[in-house]
């Protein structure tokens, strides 16, 4: 990871106690972590306990990703005294590609990644996954969402079969 | 159907794996790495721990993207999911659903959330206008929505006559939608509107019955971007726009346009055979980007709308033939533009690249020329042999070029579909040699072998040019070996 020397370094603690380095700029993509370095400007070290070791790493990596593009179309900018729209529309969809191959992951990881980005408050990430997880359930039936997701069905065959009842309108069939 | 007898999931979870939720709904897993390791061995039951960790807020979110009877379904996942889908803030029903506004009266009578964040209705053929848009009325009024999109199928009216009205006073109470997007419908006696926080309007194929356009647009304060497409039925286009900075017009109707924009900064404009008369735009001082397709135009508000676009920094024409640019009655200023694409919609190779030079003299500050060619492609059949024949005895114009084609800022070149014709041969060393403080000179997509090309670089070569010069071939297809990102310093 390149960065100059002259940015604050934040040590991020996993909850199985790995530490991530990663530059405040990195950091402050996670809102709550941008609010405790606003509320105490001088800690360095962040300990989340909510957060494992592999989905800290994951949503360090999509922090980093997110943080270079957008210094890179700022360093275009300033460059070029204004900005070209077939380049920034390029660099858009290259991380929309980006995103999508991060997005390339079981379910249990991207309910963790939801989970996490929802505590540490990364708005982008947040987005992200939960669209993920709704293309994940569009166009499914609810068996079919149940086996996905592994949800267990814990209502009877004549308990579900009343709920369909009373909402016909939801389970008329489409065109 | 396979049906899991009924009972309370946490008994159900092994107990070193019990889990913890705080008052967020956040739970603790200590162990996740080992709980996945082993989460064969416990099967379903681990999973559910998964899907269970994400709390209502989440799961009604992710709820709200799916189309709303798909949402309801799940209401007989489980216990949990029971009544989740009725707090989703979004109605949306697709072109596919029978009976939508059947649906739109059940979610809207069922629906917990006082606000809908995205009202998305695709009204296809078959849908009941009348109620539907009834039942649209009422979710306006009692809810407030800060997005709505509304598709009516184009093919669901055989004449012009049948479109839709939108009904009377629809968005007397929307000073909460920030996004308006019209497809297909008819605007008419609009009524009294309040859009007061809009930010974005996108209108196209709809049916403007007088004033209404207008009308709708007097409130509309806070616009920042406008896109009117493809509706032929708009002429008078006039408003007082303060916020806007994206306005993107492609009308082949429009006759009269008077805006008040002064934070404009990207304008696009695109008129096929249209009758422009008056174009006027007040006060842009920030235009950076302007994009304009002149295809077939009679030229007559021409010379307007290029004193005005001549205020970017950037610009784009597309067009027909370069007679436009100088048929303008007022010859505009396009002293601020430092970056221009040209695009050459073009079938005749005559007369469009003599006079190039003559329109780079009109932009004495550029610093960056695009230029894409589309057409002249008599080796690859494009055009009957007579033609391309013609086209290469057209006059060889090598000595009558004129050599003061003011160049002194242009830096950088590039040329897309380039074919080695010998009118593009001229061209190219024209520019070469006129340009002297440029740094390179790109050739996108070059047709044919790339041995054809030596010789052009040679006679490239011995073009007096500024010392930096560098011609770049960024082809991947020249099938020469070196071809890819090949490049030679010119002097």
């Amino acid at each position: 990871m390149a960065r100059s020397s002259t940015e604050n370094m934040i040590t991020l603690m996993s909850s199985d106690g790995e530490e991530f380095m990663v530059t405040e700029k990195v950091a402050r993509e996670c809102t709550t972590i941008r609010n405790m370095l606003e509320d105490d400007c001088v800690i360095t070290n962040i300990p989340l306990p909510n957060v494992t070791s592999d989905i800290l790493s994951m949503v360090i990596e999509y922090c980093m990703e997110h943080v270079a593009a957008a210094e890179k179309a700022a360093a275009e900018t300033a460059e070029k005294g204004s900005s070209s729209a077939p380049a920034a529309a390029k660099a858009n969809k290259d991380l929309e590609e980006w995103d999508k191959a991060f997005m390339n992951v079981d379910v249990y990881t991207l309910c963790d990644l939801i989970l996490a980005a929802n505590y540490l408050n990364v708005s982008g990430l947040l987005d992200l996954t939960i669209q993920t997880a709704a293309n994940l359930i569009k166009g499914k039936s609810p068996e079919q969402i149940r086996k996905t997701f592994h949800i267990q069905n814990d209502l009877s065959l004549e308990e579900e079969e009343k709920i369909r009842s009373q909402t016909p309108w939801a389970f008329e069939k489409s065109e | 159907m396979i049906h899991m007898t009924t009972q309370p999931t946490n008994t159900s979870k092994p107990s070193q794996h019990a889990v913890q939720p705080d008052d967020d709904g956040w739970i603790t897993v200590s162990k996740r790495r080992q709980r996945k390791a082993d989460a064969e061995r416990r099967g379903r039951i681990a999973c559910e721990v998964m899907i269970n960790n994400l709390p209502n807020s989440i799961l009604v979110h992710i709820l709200s993207f799916l189309p709303t009877t798909q949402a309801a379904q799940t209401c007989v996942l489980s216990r949990r999911w029971r009544y989740l889908w009725a707090y989703i803030p979004t109605l949306i029903i697709d072109e596919y659903s029978r009976n939508k506004a059947y649906k739109m009266k059940k979610f809207l009578q069922l629906c917990r959330s006082p606000y809908l964040r995205n009202v998305s209705l695709e009204l296809g053929q078959s849908a009941d206008y009348q109620s539907c848009f009834k039942w649209l009325e009422f979710a306006m009024k009692h809810k407030d929505v800060e997005e709505l999109s509304l598709e009516v199928s184009a093919s669901s009216w055989p004449n012009e006559n049948l479109h839709y009205s939108l009904p009377r006073n629809i968005f007397s109470h929307s000073q909460f939608l920030r996004v308006l997007v019209l497809y297909g419908c008819k605007l008419q006696n609009i009524g009294t509107v309040d859009l007061r926080n809009a930010r974005k309007l996108s209108f196209e194929k709809i049916n403007v019955v007088g004033n209404s356009l207008n009308d709708l647009l007097a409130s509309c304060t806070r616009v920042e971007i406008l896109q009117l497409k493809n509706s032929d039925s708009v002429t008078d286009l006039s408003a007082n726009l303060p916020e806007l900075k994206t306005l993107i017009l492609i009308c082949d109707g429009l006759k009269f346009v008077k805006l008040i924009v002064p934070k404009m900064e990207v304008v696009k404009f695109q008129a096929y055979n249209s009758h422009l008369e008056s174009f006027l735009l007040s006060g842009m001082v920030d235009l950076m980007e302007a994009y304009i397709d002149l295809y077939g135009q009679d030229y007559q508000g021409c010379p307007d709308l290029l004193q005005y676009i001549g205020q970017a920094k950037q610009l784009t024409i597309e067009c027909s033939s370069l007679e436009m640019m100088f048929n303008s009655s007022v010859i505009a200023d396009y002293s601020a533009i430092k970056v221009m694409r040209f695009e050459l919609k073009t079938w005749s190779c005559k007369s469009n690249l003599l006079l190039i030079p003559a329109l780079l003299k009109l932009f004495p500050n550029l610093e960056e020329f695009k230029l894409h060619h589309h057409g002249c492609r008599s080796r690859r059949g494009w055009f009957s042999d007579v033609e391309a024949e013609e086209a290469s005895t057209e006059t060889n114009y090598g000595d009558n070029l004129p050599v003061d084609c003011s160049l002194q800022c242009l830096k950088r070149i590039s040329y897309f579909n380039y074919s080695n014709e010998k009118q593009e041969v001229q061209l190219v060393k024209l520019l070469v040699q006129n340009a002297i403080v440029l740094e390179s000179i790109s050739f996108l997509n070059c047709f044919g072998d790339f041995v054809e090309y030596l010789d052009f670089i040679e006679i490239l070569k011995t073009c007096k040019a500024s010392p930096k010069a560098e011609i770049i071939f960024e082809d991947d297809d020249l099938r020469y070996p070196d071809a890819k990102d090949f490049r030679v310093a010119i002097s």
